[in-house]
């Protein structure tokens, strides 16, 4: 199925392999089961970001709407035992930077998706039936109705009572574990307890957090980071096949920004496991805004991996090259083989 | 009296500091004899035509009762009062979304910030492109647009917040 995604996604963009894994430790060995993760957007309003003056805005809408349809195209045309389903990872909607002092207005979600209305009806449309995870620029959006069936993360796989081995988060709650380390424990019972939503102190609780987290910041020089976000040797000719291992981040060989939230990613999900009887093998995330896949070997042979999607917004560079370009990322997982792709306008 | 005035104020502050959550703001959409609509497919299109415009004229003398059109008429001030509404409903140049959020070209009729989650239990999921509610007291006007162009009107009877003694 990765290659069946590959042809699709070069027939709407040119395509350079950012990351690939393939490993049967990964724990996803379904052949006929295809996981797609479209991570941070970031989109406001045309007014808004006139008026912010926001150095940085959604890359390629454009391209990303096509995307989006070329998708959906993908998952109508799936074979009736195949299951394809598309992630967006969080941070949809930069209500933050729309609104500031979000309590005073109620129609701001709407305002950014009047802006972009062919990309949210693409990415939100009934064929494609993308599930979203809440980010920390748009969790406020768990209060309104429309928003009820956004989640906070989701297992995989889903599709038996097999064991979750795959974790999906936008990933700002290993912020929370650097800067709130001791207002996060209860909050992590209902992230990672499987068949336990959180209710309504929970969710505000985490908002709460949120809060405190963005501080005073308005974001209009940068979200994570003004520089491009390093993302190693990019792999440009894709006529051959896809290698087993390509930039891959290890302790060993990375430097420390490429295995932010490795060791914390892997800690709570050795936790869970412990806990809550599961099999985590695989985090994905968004929130860095820096694509990449990153390992933890153990002496014991076991593996874990963190898929960090990247973002479409911010930049980003790679090993050789003299210019950054714009952050327009996507992941997949399937049959044991996780891929991260850049992608540009043809 | 000092000492009592000054304990109901801090009462007050406190009592504001507690209850600092808000509550979003939504419309719901009523049941069928009290819309403008039976099914989606028979929504009114904008702008209006003479034949549409006649229907709404019609549910709006009804006092927004379809089962009292053609039969009583419940508000007889309803055409003279909405007139110059659906005068500007039926002219495309005031269509656009912005007449109804940032040139509030309705404000006469429509005075207060419109609310942009409506809940339709008709449909499979909530809308992707938020329609825009607002209302003149007596029912709720549903604007659905796009591509920044009203098109289509649903109009709801409002149910009164207060019953007046």
């Amino acid at each position: 199925m990765h290659d069946r995604l590959l042809t699709i996604l070069q027939s709407v963009a040119n395509i350079r392999l950012v990351a690939s894994l393939r490993d049967e430790r990964l724990g996803f060995p379904d052949k006929k089961d295809l996981r797609i993760f479209i991570p941070d957007i970031h989109l406001i309003s045309e007014k808004r970001r006139k008026q912010g003056g926001f150095v940085f805005a959604t890359n390629h809408t454009e391209l990303l709407t096509s995307l989006a349809l070329a998708l959906t195209d993908l998952k109508t045309k799936k074979a009736n035992d195949e299951t394809i389903v598309v992630y967006q990872l969080g941070d949809f909607l930069d209500l933050w930077r729309e609104a500031p002092g979000v309590d005073e207005q109620f129609d701001f979600a709407s305002r950014i998706k009047d802006d972009h209305e062919d990309l949210v009806l693409a990415l939100m449309g009934e064929k494609l039936k993308a599930r979203f995870l809440l980010g920390n620029h748009d969790f406020d959006l768990y209060r309104w109705p429309d928003y009820s069936s956004w989640d906070r993360r989701y297992y995989l796989p889903d599709t038996s009572l097999q064991s979750p081995s795959t974790v999906l988060f936008h990933g700002d709650i290993f912020d929370w574990v650097e800067w709130f380390p001791d207002k996060i424990q209860d909050i992590l019972v209902y992230l990672f307890a499987p068949h336990l939503s959180p209710n309504d102190y929970r969710l505000g609780q985490m908002q709460t957090l949120i809060r405190q987290s963005h501080g005073k910041r308005n974001y209009r020089t940068y979200i994570q980071d003004q520089r491009p976000a390093t993302v190693g040797l990019i792999r440009e000719d894709m006529t051959d096949n896809i290698p087993e291992r390509w930039n891959v981040q290890t302790k060993d060989s990375s430097s420390p920004e490429n295995l932010k939230f490795l060791e914390s990613a892997y800690n709570y999900c050795i936790k869970a496991n412990t806990d809550y009887q599961m099999n985590l093998k695989v985090a994905v995330i968004g929130h860095t805004h820096h694509a990449r896949i990153a390992v933890h070997e153990t002496d014991e042979g076991d593996l874990f991996t963190l898929i960090d999607c990247g973002a479409w917004i911010e930049n980003c560079i790679a090993d050789g090259e003299s210019s950054s370009a714009p952050n327009a990322q996507i992941a997949a997982l399937s049959a044991n083989e996780a891929r991260i792709y850049q992608l540009g306008p043809k | 009296m000092k000492k009592v005035t000054f304990l109901l104020i801090t009462i007050l502050l406190l009592s504001n500091i507690g209850c600092s959550s808000v509550q979003v703001p939504y419309v719901a959409v009523r049941e069928a004899k009290f819309r403008s609509e039976r099914t989606q497919s028979e929504r009114i299109k904008l702008p209006l035509t003479t034949e549409s415009r006649k229907r709404l004229i019609d549910f709006l003398k009804a006092g927004g009762d379809t089962s009292r059109v053609g039969s009583e008429i419940a508000d007889p001030e309803a055409e003279r009062h909405y007139a110059q509404l659906l005068n500007m409903l039926s002219d495309a140049r005031n269509l656009s979304l912005q007449d109804l959020t940032e040139k509030q070209t309705f404000k006469d009729w429509f005075p207060d910030i419109p609310i942009r989650q409506v809940i339709d239990a008709r449909e499979e999921a909530p809308p992707i492109i938020d329609p825009v509610a607002v209302t003149d007291g007596k029912y709720w006007w549903i604007f659905y647009h796009r591509h920044k162009q009203l098109t289509e009107l649903l109009v709801v009877k409002a149910i009164p917040h207060e019953i007046k003694r």
